[in-house]
């Protein structure tokens, strides 16, 4: 294994952050602001793509930055499991950019500079988290990450600049989302440092090195296990019960934030971080040894049970998705909680997967609010007749979620249940299937309802009125989520599209120890 | 090398002091640019004796006063950063004073004639060049009696200005402020004394010798009750909101120096001659200093006024550094120097943008602004600056600060209670983001009060009050990203331990 210096890192970052200073620049010019994001998008996904084939020949990619202190270096490496996210969030940073510019259109939000330039400076938080080397590094870009979004959550109560602010009650919910979000999530960067702090005086070095870099006896299991706890209370991100709650309520957020929120930046970067720590600073082997990982299977799978649970009870369609978010990420936690190759394939699979697919399923619901204006799931009766693609996209995202193949979400339970038996536990493959049947117990109505149900003046007779005319979203949105949708079935049918699959085996291949 | 070069730093403005006193009539008000000139003097002195420490050679200087005191003047690793900084965030604060004092002295005393108006002024520019006298002495000093001296002077400047040009009830709180320092100083004189009856000697070089004497315990137990006084620790923080919220904001900035100078006193004078005998009070520090960084911050999240909100934010700041020397380890003390250095820097940033409210506004209630970031971009800059450093966003000096003092603590004991010690500290720091940046939100964001959208004496101050401060947050922006040159200094004095 070679270790490659090269500049790529630094440019795969740099491209969201000149991008923020370009769309403050042309405030005045909408078009010409858009068109920065779109480059800077397209560009930022070419350099992150073109790393893949040197990781996958088996080399590690280093930029050093600064060093500060003692411990305080500043330092990218992308290793194949970075590399697997650093893809996901710029692809889907294009498709969700062309997808913003039609729904902030349609829908003439204010503030929309502010909007674009948070975006590109999440995406640029969310890349460098992916691509950092240690724990310091990773929670500068973390904390970057949580601040850049808070303006994106809180959007529709944040006046544009200089403007009075709205009384409506729509706004005073976001604001409220807004608080709620930055009460978690900047408390939990808070235990995040401790947890770094504790770390870096425990193992002398914070990167993140195969095998992990805690030992059994670097000090006593009570300690490892704070620390773990610590680590856990920082990566509340990852929105695993009973600390999910800001994520429903960030639903407040226009359409194109929630996508990104759930799907490719910031609770992707919660199970990251978990990942990153599991594999990487405990090591497999170690989370054996202390029964950490038994800690982390249960919570994970209490909350895939209990969210889809709750997803169910839910009639707003955002919601309904948010908790099923929940319930997803922690079929990532859970494979990684596993500790051993299949499980912690099916989670990494899970992440670049269950993007796609749940970015799919947003869009959607942002489509439907913008063409008909309608957020929740019983009005959605016949939907599918005016809006046949969306609805189709629609589908296809369900499918995958509830694990039916041909989507690429079939892949990753794939893994994470031979995990389950790779571990000779079939409690926890009971889990996985009764969450899974949960899946399509809240996703199946949807699509009936949307497809079979009968709108509103729909006679039997079958003449066509206004309602059933097709009306769909402009093509800015409807391109980006027939994309994702398409590429969920590819990441099925071809799994190595990206290089995803050989990537995941390097990182798993690489995990040594336990695996 | 430049002769006498430390005698200087304290000489030449003794003298500016006096040059002002004596030509007060001549010059009227040009004197206040007195204090500039020389104190950009004194800087470019630390400097050069800066380059010359950094490059292995301590500049000691010794001259006799009296029988048995000496007047010796050390710069090495240690006293001569504190030094730099201190000296640096005088000048600046001195530029910020030119307007300022201006003002104030038109609101209390716009009714008198010119004359005693101009009296006034030059008051306020004599006394204001004892700050760095004192500070420096402090720096410098090598035997205890020096230290007490110029503990006990800081206290005649702070409460003249006070009674002065202070706010609310001035003459009251300078009384306050006096009767604490005096108490402060005494006790530090106390322990100066028992430690000279038991050696025969005030020099700080041979107070090692002391090491395992019975008494140790007594000098030290003093001399920190004097110390704690002074850094406002809980529950001897009685007299910190008032005076360092009442004072005219020019010289607040100062006062969070004047009382966390106070943790280089104990690195000094205490930790490093009496390291095994200090052990003892390690843990009890470590508490005391846990509770007052959790009380003071949340006695600060309770203020409405604004400079009242600095003031209490001083009292758990301090205890960062305390907590740092409580736990004894080489990096918690570095650290702890380091965090005291960034505090001071951010709090002069902090304080003085809430003096250039206040200089603009006229109010400070906090429930009164808002908005104001539309009228006054720079002083919302400044204040966020100031937050992040004393929160300790990454890439400040804060954050650079809390790591090095964090992992000390960390080091020091392996155990239950410290460990919960020092994750409690750093949990603590978040409250420190809420209420820095809280009070932004409240001051600078949300809508503009109607009442200010017309008119059009809000705005930014003049640049002799906001480029200072910019320099100053330039400055922790250098020492945060680049603290090697910093920390070799002070780690190759507190390295030896």
């Amino acid at each position: 294994m070679a270790v490659i210096e090269s500049l790529s890192p630094l440019l795969a970052i740099s491209c969201p952050f000149i991008c923020v200073f370009l769309i403050l620049l042309f405030r005045k010019r909408p078009n010409i602001r858009e068109s920065c994001t779109m480059l800077a998008s397209i560009m930022q996904f070419l350099i992150v793509f073109s790393m893949a084939p040197i990781i996958v020949a088996g080399n590690v990619i280093e930029c050093p930055l600064f060093t500060i202190f003692t411990g305080l270096d500043f330092i990218f490496r992308v290793d194949a499991f970075g590399l697997i996210f650093a893809i996901t969030s710029s692809f889907l940073w294009i498709l969700v950019s062309s997808y913003s510019i039609g729904y902030m259109r349609s829908l003439h939000e204010h503030a929309q500079t502010r909007y674009y330039a948070c975006f590109a400076l999440a995406i640029f938080g969310a890349v460098g988290i992916a691509l950092s080397k240690n724990l310091i590094t990773m929670y500068f870009f973390y904390e970057a990450l949580t601040i850049s979004t808070y303006p994106l959550v809180a959007h529709n109560g944040l006046a544009e600049w200089g403007h009075k602010q709205e009384q409506s009650e729509q706004a005073e919910e976001a604001r409220f989302a807004g608080r709620k979000y930055l009460a978690y999530l900047i408390t939990s960067g808070w235990f995040f440092f401790v947890a770094i702090v504790l770390t870096f005086y425990l193992a002398g070095t914070t990167d993140f090195e195969n095998g992990g870099i805690l030992t059994v006896a670097s000090a006593s299991r009570m300690i490892l296990m704070t620390l773990f706890a610590l680590f856990m209370l920082g990566s509340m991100k990852a929105a695993w019960m009973p600390f999910h709650s800001w994520l429903p309520t960030a639903m407040a957020a226009p359409t194109p934030v929630s996508a990104l929120l759930h799907a490719v930046a910031v609770v992707k970067a919660g199970v990251f971080v978990v990942v990153r720590i599991v594999c990487y600073i405990y090591g497999i082997e170690l989370m054996g040894a202390i029964g950490l990982g038994v800690i982390l299977v249960s919570i994970a799978a209490f909350t895939m049970i209990v969210a889809s649970l709750m997803a169910i009870a839910q009639d707003n369609l955002k919601k309904r998705l948010a908790y099923s978010t929940i319930s997803q990420l922690s079929y990532i936690l859970f494979g990684v909680a596993l500790l051993n190759t299949m499980g912690v394939q099916g989670a990494m699979l899970h992440i670049p997967f269950h993007g796609f697919m749940k970015i799919t399923l947003f869009m959607c619901a942002g489509a439907i609010i913008v063409v008909t204006g309608k957020k929740n799931v019983s009005e959605m009766a016949g939907i599918g007749r005016t809006m046949p693609v969306t609805m189709t996209a629609f589908t296809v995202g369900a499918l995958g979620m509830s694990g039916i193949p041909p989507v690429c979400g079939f892949i990753s339970k794939w893994y994470l249940g031979l995990g389950t038996l790779e571990a000779h536990s079939l409690g926890l493959l009971a889990v996985l299937m009764i969450s899974s049947l949960l899946d399509i117990v809240y996703f199946f109505p949807i699509i009936y309802t949307a497809f079979f149900g009968k709108p509103e003046g729909w006679t039997e007779s079958g003449n066509k009125n206004e309602n059933t005319k097709i009306n769909e979203a402009s093509i800015f949105m409807l391109v980006p989520l027939a994309m994702t949708a398409i590429f969920s079935i590819i990441f099925c049918l071809f799994p190595n599209t990206f290089y995803i699959l050989d990537l995941v085996k390097l990182a798993v291949a690489g995990l040594g120890g336990g695996v | 090398m430049i002769p006498y070069l430390l005698l200087q730093t304290l000489a030449v403005p003794v003298i500016a002091a006096l040059f002002i006193l004596l030509t007060r009539r001549i010059l009227g008000r040009k004197v206040r640019f007195v204090p500039c000139i020389t104190l950009l003097y004194t800087t470019a002195l630390l400097f050069i004796a800066g380059i010359s420490v950094y490059q292995g050679t301590p500049i000691q200087e010794v001259y006799t006063w009296g029988p048995n005191v000496g007047f010796g003047l050390l710069a090495d690793g240690l006293s001569l950063p504190v030094a730099l900084i201190i000296n640096i965030i005088c000048t600046a604060l001195s530029f910020y004073s030119l307007h300022y004092v201006e003002h104030r002295i038109e609101v209390i005393y716009g009714e008198e004639d010119e004359k005693t108006q101009l009296s006034y002024h030059t008051t306020y520019f004599w006394l204001y060049f004892l700050f760095p006298v004192s500070f420096l002495g402090i720096c410098f000093a090598t035997n205890l009696i020096m230290i007490y001296l110029f503990i006990e002077l800081l206290v005649i400047p702070l409460y003249f200005i006070m009674s002065y040009f202070g706010y609310v009830e001035r003459f009251r709180v300078a009384v306050m402020c006096f009767l604490w320092g005096i108490v402060g100083g005494t006790f530090v004189l106390f322990g100066s004394v028992l430690a000279y009856s038991e050696m025969g000697s005030f020099e700080l070089s041979e107070l090692h010798t002391l090491a395992g004497n019975p008494m140790t315990f007594w000098i030290i137990l003093l001399i920190l009750l004097g110390l704690f006084t002074k850094m406002a620790v809980f529950p001897l923080h009685v007299w910190m909101p008032s005076v360092h919220a009442e004072h005219p904001t020019c010289i607040a900035g100062l006062l969070a120096v004047y009382a966390n100078i106070a943790a280089y006193v104990i690195v000094r004078a205490l930790i490093l001659p009496l390291y095994d005998d200090f052990k003892v009070f390690g843990t009890p520090i470590m508490i005391m200093a846990l509770l007052t960084i959790i009380y003071g911050a949340i006695l600060t999240l309770a203020q409405n006024d604004v400079k009242r909100l600095c003031a209490c934010s001083t009292i758990s700041q301090i205890s960062y550094s305390l907590l740092g020397l409580g736990a004894l380890t080489v990096w918690s003390i570095e650290g702890g120097i380091f965090y005291f250095l960034s505090h001071i820097l951010g709090k002069a940033i902090l304080f003085s943008t809430a003096g250039i409210v206040v200089y603009v506004t006229g109010i400070r209630d906090m429930n009164k602004l808002g908005g104001l970031i539309h009228k006054m971009p720079i002083s919302a800059v400044l204040w966020i600056t100031a937050a992040a450093i004393l929160t300790g966003v990454p890439l400040t000096s804060g954050f650079t600060g809390k790591w090095i003092l964090f992992t000390g603590v960390f080091a020091a004991y392996p155990t239950y209670v410290g460990m919960s010690i020092a994750i409690l500290g750093i949990l603590s720091t978040i409250l420190t983001a809420i209420y820095t940046f809280g009070a932004a939100k409240r001051i600078f964001f949300g809508p503009l009060k109607p009442e200010f959208a017309n008119d059009t004496k809000i705005r930014d101050p003049p640049l002799t009050m906001s480029v200072p401060l910019l320099i100053l947050a330039v400055i922790s922006f250098i020492i945060g990203l680049y603290p090697e040159p910093f920390m070799e200094l002070i780690h190759s004095v507190i390295g030896l331990l």
